[in-house]
């Protein structure tokens, strides 16, 4: 089985997923933001980012900076095969546990 | 938007130096782009700047915290023990707790000064350490000061520390103002035992850094 997955590095993995060849440092916020519909801190996605990278769950390759960065590289991150596996095992665990569960639940009065 | 705006330097040279090497370009230009393109047209300049500082602020948090929670832990149970238990006795003898202090400042210092490969920012990452820890403890005391009072004046040597100058203060009032003295105090010492063991360390760690 590969690693268990929390929350917040799953909505990490799925932005660098969704993000395809943008996904960089501050674009993965964004996303991460828009998707959890919370303000976000910078350090928790690059800790988490750092993580991952550990765990050879993704990679990563410096590119071109920008004016606006001060001209300052850009980190460019990608999906491994493990990450893949990763988040489809996270998937598959959620729907296990939710199955037989009709939705929405409703409250005993 | 002004796109050559510029967060505090202060607070982007103490990025920079906290950070690994590999990260010291793409983490602060990150934070550059989302300060210029986000926060300063959002908020202006004196509430993106200081978004600029709480988020490097979260950086050392990250890097410290495993030290800070068990040394101010530590210095929040020998003053509880100090204040209501025996005020007679440490609850740590206190050249062991210095020995300890010193030693895990060291080692902050040497882990930090491997993992920057920079002194400055194993030092300021102790210093970090000892800044939040006491921070925590001027917390502590903050709350603690009239809960405990009713139950230290009770105690023959809180009544003696109280009197050993007769002036007319209520207990509570010297209480805060001991409180003050000693965070100031011990604060500067502790401030610079941690930087002089900061530099220390981080000249190890850059060394073993080398090395490796």
């Amino acid at each position: 089985m590969a690693d268990v997955l929390g929350s917040f590095e799953q909505a990490v993995l799925l932005a660098i997923v969704r993000l395809g060849r943008d996904a960089y440092g501050r674009a993965i916020l964004k996303d991460v933001q828009a998707r959890l519909e919370r303000d976000v801190a910078a350090g928790a996605v690059h800790a988490t980012l750092d993580r991952l990278e550990r765990k050879k769950l993704v990679s990563s390759r410096l590119g071109a900076g920008t004016p606006i960065r001060d001209g300052r590289a850009r980190r460019y991150y990608s999906v491994e095969a493990a990450g893949v596996r990763a988040l489809h095992d996270a998937r598959e665990t959620l729907e296990h546990v939710w199955r037989g569960v009709t939705w929405p639940l409703k409250a005993r009065s | 938007m002004n796109p050559n705006a510029q967060p505090p330097a202060w607070a982007a040279w103490v990025l920079a130096s906290i950070l690994p090497s590999r990260d010291r370009d793409a983490v602060p230009g990150d934070l550059l782009e989302e300060y210029r393109l986000d926060r300063l047209p959002a908020l202006g300049k004196v509430w993106a700047d200081l978004w600029f500082v709480g988020q490097v602020v979260r950086q050392v948090w990250r890097s410290t915290w495993f030290a800070i929670v068990p040394l101010a832990a530590t210095l929040m149970l020998g003053d509880f023990h100090h204040a209501l238990i025996d005020p007679y006795s440490p609850v740590f003898p206190e050249n062991v707790f210095g020995t300890v202090v010193l030693a895990g400042f060291l080692l902050v210092g040497i882990v930090n000064g491997r993992r920057t490969g920079r002194v400055a920012g194993a030092t300021l990452l102790t210093t970090g350490t000892w800044a939040g820890a006491w921070f925590l403890l001027g917390l502590w005391w903050a709350m603690t000061l009239y809960p405990f009072a009713p139950f230290m004046r009770e105690s023959p040597y809180w009544i003696q520390a109280w009197h050993y100058k007769p002036n007319d203060l209520s207990f509570e009032r010297w209480l805060l103002y001991d409180n003050i003295g000693a965070f100031v105090l011990g604060g500067a010492f502790g401030l610079s035992i941690s930087t002089a063991a900061g530099v220390a360390g981080g000249l190890v760690g850059r060394a073993l850094r080398a090395r490796a």
